[in-house]
């Protein structure tokens, strides 16, 4: 080996070894990632889509619902030691914070035993507001607190004279001013109680970790599977069945890397074939893998060196990255001609690869500028696979300079007649035109994921199983501190219209001017003089001396104790709020939210700050479009600069010729497929910049075909059909994005491939 | 050979025997047969509530509806109260305004038998209560169930009360000042609901 052949080799190895040396370093869980959620923005400035991404990451995204199936005719009393069993054991695994099942309404009376010791601090203030504005309506002659003590007694006999008032005779006694009683209504909707079932048992859990995380499913799954054994020894016939975004999540993942394994086998196999067919010496093509498996490294080491988290769509999007390196190996291998050394050749070719790379480098280099991190990480990992592409590429095969792939000879003249070019151009380029402006978008999130349906039908089955519908409205308000969200909240319970109540757990806090109202100085004074007016009224009215001691004791006591701030009080209640209600509200440094929700659909109006309807991520595919228009204008930039870069390096009546070639071909595939009736989306509009970026490369090429030497067109006839190959595999994918983009560009490297061999540019043998 | 007959005897007859066989004359359980015979009974009633918070029971009136299938209604005068309907489902609560409330699971038990107690359903009543019946001169009769010691029940005490053929009080209690005694008016028997009523006062 001779002393320069020595240091290429080193520096391959060298590059190899870094790279290597950094993946070997990764933690794969957290550097890449299968999270559709993860393809917004950490920075997104739209708050819908901010909010939608912390209800998936926060407690919400971390519950299971889970149904105990009862072979018919099982004893209630086994299915509820059923039940229990699941429950309890899912409480004791580390994967769980907690479990409930939906027939134990443990958490329901801590709810109420919450609520009962804090009734004057929470419920006090809104009840005063209300007798206020109707003291002020009625404007009556006697003083407040004797109005207030008569009215008190005058709505608790009504409510004693209601069937309702055996159900809460315990209370009455330390709530007589029905604070609790009159709160049933609005609380109930926040705690359901789906319909009973003889054969059915539902249990509410919590995951510790997020289902996104390794953490938050395998454990989870295996903790659900010793649940349903402890619950078998009770119900021996039991079956259960969960749902919960971990188990989308892991369906996914296992979904998503079936399908890059088949993807790549049968895109493999196809090469192979095609390669088969245009070449003798197969097993020469051995020397491609190193040029693969470096650029591949290359591309993955700096993607991962520059993004701490990598979507692995960017891999499945990426693939082409093989194609593309496979290209240049071909271009360079079978343009070999007898005696010419390899640095003759490399000079002879440098125009068409370097016109070819530098044009795709600068597409895809464009795409860095991006908002959208999938659309960024894939430009970044295009580039650097193509640079360490391109350079393995050129230092390899120094390593050797006689490699003969042996091509077949297929004489395959179909250069169109000179007088036919302009006319047909014209026709084609008439026709792409018709078909762009039929061109119509629609840009769906749900396009990124795996579908699957039979996951979809068990979760609305168990969703329904669980009370929840999905007739009414999802609403989120916000607010910097629990002041404002209460505030912003109580602008949307007062613009819902009548019939569409707002369920929150907002609803059991008091305003914040309410409850300043409460705590002032001179309102304690008045509660003071009601409480002793209240004890007259109420044995005027019959009532027993000592019916209302727990409440006259309670209240004094309340009226004698500092009163807690308003964001003290609110944040201690509502960290303390047990099971599914917790998931009602969330508070950080960033502040706060309430969820509420409406039986019917609801838009709440303009006037309703700080709430937005939630319509899960279907509603954030209003962000697609904003990222597709600007992946459409990079994309723009992306073209500009392949077309000055063609001009410079053929100067301007060639490099037009050279870029417009992939253009028309781009036009066309996007008017076939328009006229087919496909609806456009971003992911076709990534395709189209691949595929221009790959056409590219074929035209720059071309300058280099000579009729003498058919190798050179041998070599862009066998890299068109493989690309070509490679991405109508990916057609075949079930990830509607990735079957786009396998469509797009597939089509658009037929065509590029079909004007190449028609000479339809007259780009040939211009250089040769 | 008799020994074993004896036997069988001895474990099959408290099988075969009715409810309360010991505590109820064939007179009173014909009596109670008859009461449970009308597929549709709709009486007045007045409802007088003693609770331990009042000097004075709470009075209020309404209708009793029973549909031997579809269970007992009770809709009452006093403004926006909601109708309560009690089947072999539970306590539903419907009020005026659409709204319906379920009673919590808690209150299966008491609801149970509540619902025995206005079918005549003996049997379910038994085990949870004991029975004491006696019989007037004048024909006023009055069945005492009082719970048993293991019973989860919280009624401590259910009460019915006639004069001969009729059914006059039902009583419902707790404590002795926390107790339910419904009056009832002389009953329309057998009168078929319309469709607007069964929609209305049954589920």
């Amino acid at each position: 080996m001779s002393k320069s052949n020595r240091y290429v080799l080193a520096a391959l190895v060298v590059f190899v070894a870094l790279c290597g040396a950094w993946m070997l370093s990764l933690d794969a869980g957290k550097h890449f990632t299968t999270d559709v959620a993860e393809l917004i923005p950490a920075g997104e400035r739209d708050p819908e889509a901010l909010l939608a991404l912390s209800l998936v990451r926060e407690r919400q995204g971390r519950v299971v619902l889970i149904a105990l199936d009862a072979p018919a005719g099982t004893a209630p009393a086994a299915l509820a030691a059923a039940a229990r069993a699941h429950a309890d054991t899912l409480r004791a695994s580390p994967a769980f914070t907690s479990a409930h099942s939906l027939a134990d309404q443990s958490w329901q009376h801590a709810l109420g035993r919450l609520l009962h010791a804090r009734r004057f601090d929470l419920l006090l203030p809104g009840w005063l507001a209300k007798q206020r504005a109707t003291y002020a309506a009625e404007k009556p002659a006697v003083p407040f607190p004797e109005w207030l003590a008569a009215r008190s007694v005058a709505d608790l006999d009504a409510h004693l004279a209601s069937p309702s008032s055996a159900a809460t005779a315990d209370l009455i006694p330390s709530d007589p001013l029905l604070l609790l009683v009159s709160l049933a209504d609005q609380a109930a909707p926040l705690a359901p109680s789906p319909p009973a079932s003889h054969d059915r048992a539902l249990i509410w859990a919590e995951t510790k970790d997020g289902p996104l995380s390794e953490a938050g499913q395998q454990p989870v799954f295996d903790a659900l599977a010793s649940a349903e054994t402890a619950a078998r020894v009770h119900v021996p016939g039991l079956s259960s069945r969960f749902t919960g975004v971990a188990r989308f999540a892991a369906a996914a993942k296992a979904s998503t890397q079936i399908e890059i394994a088949r993807l790549n086998i049968v895109a493999v196999v196809c090469v192979l074939l095609l390669t088969i067919l245009f070449l003798r010496r197969i097993h020469a093509l051995l020397h491609l893998l190193p040029v693969v498996f470096i650029s591949s490294l290359g591309a993955v080491a700096v993607t991962t060196l520059i993004f701490p988290r990598v979507h692995v769509l960017v891999f499945v999007l990426g693939s082409l990255l093989s194609g593309v390196a496979v290209d240049y190996a071909f271009q360079l291998v079978l343009a070999r001609r007898e005696n010419e050394s390899y640095p003759t050749r490399l000079r002879r070719l440098a125009l068409p690869l370097l016109g070819g790379a530098g044009t795709t480098l600068a597409g895809f280099l464009a795409l860095v500028a991006s908002e959208l991190p999938l659309v960024r990480q894939l430009g970044v990992y295009v580039a650097a696979g193509l640079v360490s592409g391109m350079g393995t590429t050129l230092l390899y095969f120094a390593l050797f300079p006689n490699l003969d792939f042996a091509p077949r000879r297929l004489v395959f003249r179909s250069a169109l007649p000179h007088r036919l070019r302009l006319p047909l151009l014209g026709v084609l380029a008439a026709f792409a035109v018709f078909g762009l402006t039929r061109l119509h978008w629609h840009d769906d999130l749900r396009t990124l994921e795996y579908p699957s349906p039979s996951l979809r039908a068990e979760d609305a089955d168990l969703r329904t199983a669980f009370g929840q519908t999905d007739t009414g409205s999802t609403l989120i308000t916000r607010g910097a501190t629990y002041a404002e969200a209460r505030s912003h909240w109580q602008q949307l319970a007062d613009t819902a219209p009548a019939g569409t109540p707002v369920t929150s757990i907002a609803a059991l806090l008091p305003t914040p001017e309410a409850y300043a109202d409460a705590i002032a100085p001179e309102t304690r004074a008045q509660l003071a003089a009601f409480l002793t007016a209240f004890r007259a009224s109420a044995d005027a009215a019959g009532f027993e001396a000592d019916a209302f001691a727990p409440f006259q004791r309670d209240f004094a006591a309340y009226l004698n104790a500092p009163a807690p701030d308003y964001e003290t009080l609110l944040g201690n209640t509502l960290a303390d709020l047990p099971g599914p209600l917790a998931l009602l509200v969330h508070a950080d440094g960033d502040g706060v939210w309430f969820l509420s929700s409406t039986p019917r659909a609801f838009t709440p109006p303009a006037s309703a700050q700080g709430t937005l309807s939630l319509s899960g991520l279907e509603g954030l595919n209003h962000l697609f479009t904003r990222y597709r228009s600007s992946t459409a204008r990079l994309s723009l930039v992306g073209i500009l600069a392949l077309v000055a870069m063609s001009c410079a390096l053929h100067g301007p009546r060639l490099g037009l010729r050279t870029a417009a070639l992939p253009l028309l071909a781009t036009a066309l595939a996007f008017a076939i497929l328009t006229l087919r009736g496909e609806a456009f989306s971003l992911f076709h509009l990534l395709g189209a910049l691949l595929g221009v970026c790959v056409a590219d490369d074929y035209a720059h090429f071309a300058h280099a075909d000579d009729p003498a030497h058919p190798q050179a067109r041998a070599a862009i006839r066998l890299s068109a059909l493989t690309t070509a190959a490679s991405f109508a595999v990916l057609m075949t994918s079930a990830i509607p994005a990735v079957s786009a983009l396998g469509a797009t560009v597939s089509l658009i490297v037929i065509f590029a491939l079909v004007f190449v061999e028609t000479d339809l540019f007259s780009l040939h043998g211009r250089h040769a | 050979m008799t020994f074993r007959i004896f036997l069988f005897l001895l474990v099959a007859i408290p099988a075969f025997a009715e409810p309360y066989a010991a505590e109820l004359s064939p007179v009173q359980r014909d009596r109670l047969v008859a009461l449970a015979k009308p597929q549709t009974v709709t009486a007045a009633f007045t409802e007088r509530r003693h609770t331990p918070l009042k000097k004075v029971p709470v009075v209020v009136t309404g209708t009793v509806r029973i549909d031997r299938v579809r269970g007992l209604s009770l809709s009452y005068d006093q403004k926006n109260a909601p109708v309560v309907i009690l089947d072999d489902r539970g306590l539903l609560l419907r009020h005026a305004d659409g709204r319906e409330q379920t009673a919590p699971p808690e209150a299966e038990t008491d609801l149970r038998l509540l619902h025995a107690l206005f079918a005549f359903d003996l049997a379910t009543l038994e085990k949870s209560y004991a029975l004491a019946a006696s019989e007037a001169p004048d024909g006023i009769w009055t069945l005492a169930f009082t719970r048993r010691p293991d019973s989860a029940a919280s009624y401590r005490e259910l009460a019915l009360a006639g004069d001969a053929t009729r059914l006059t009080a039902i009583t419902l209690a707790k404590t002795p000042n926390l107790k339910t005694e419904i009056i009832i008016g002389p009953p329309r028997l057998d009168v078929p609901f319309t469709a607007a009523e069964l929609a209305r006062y049954f589920r």
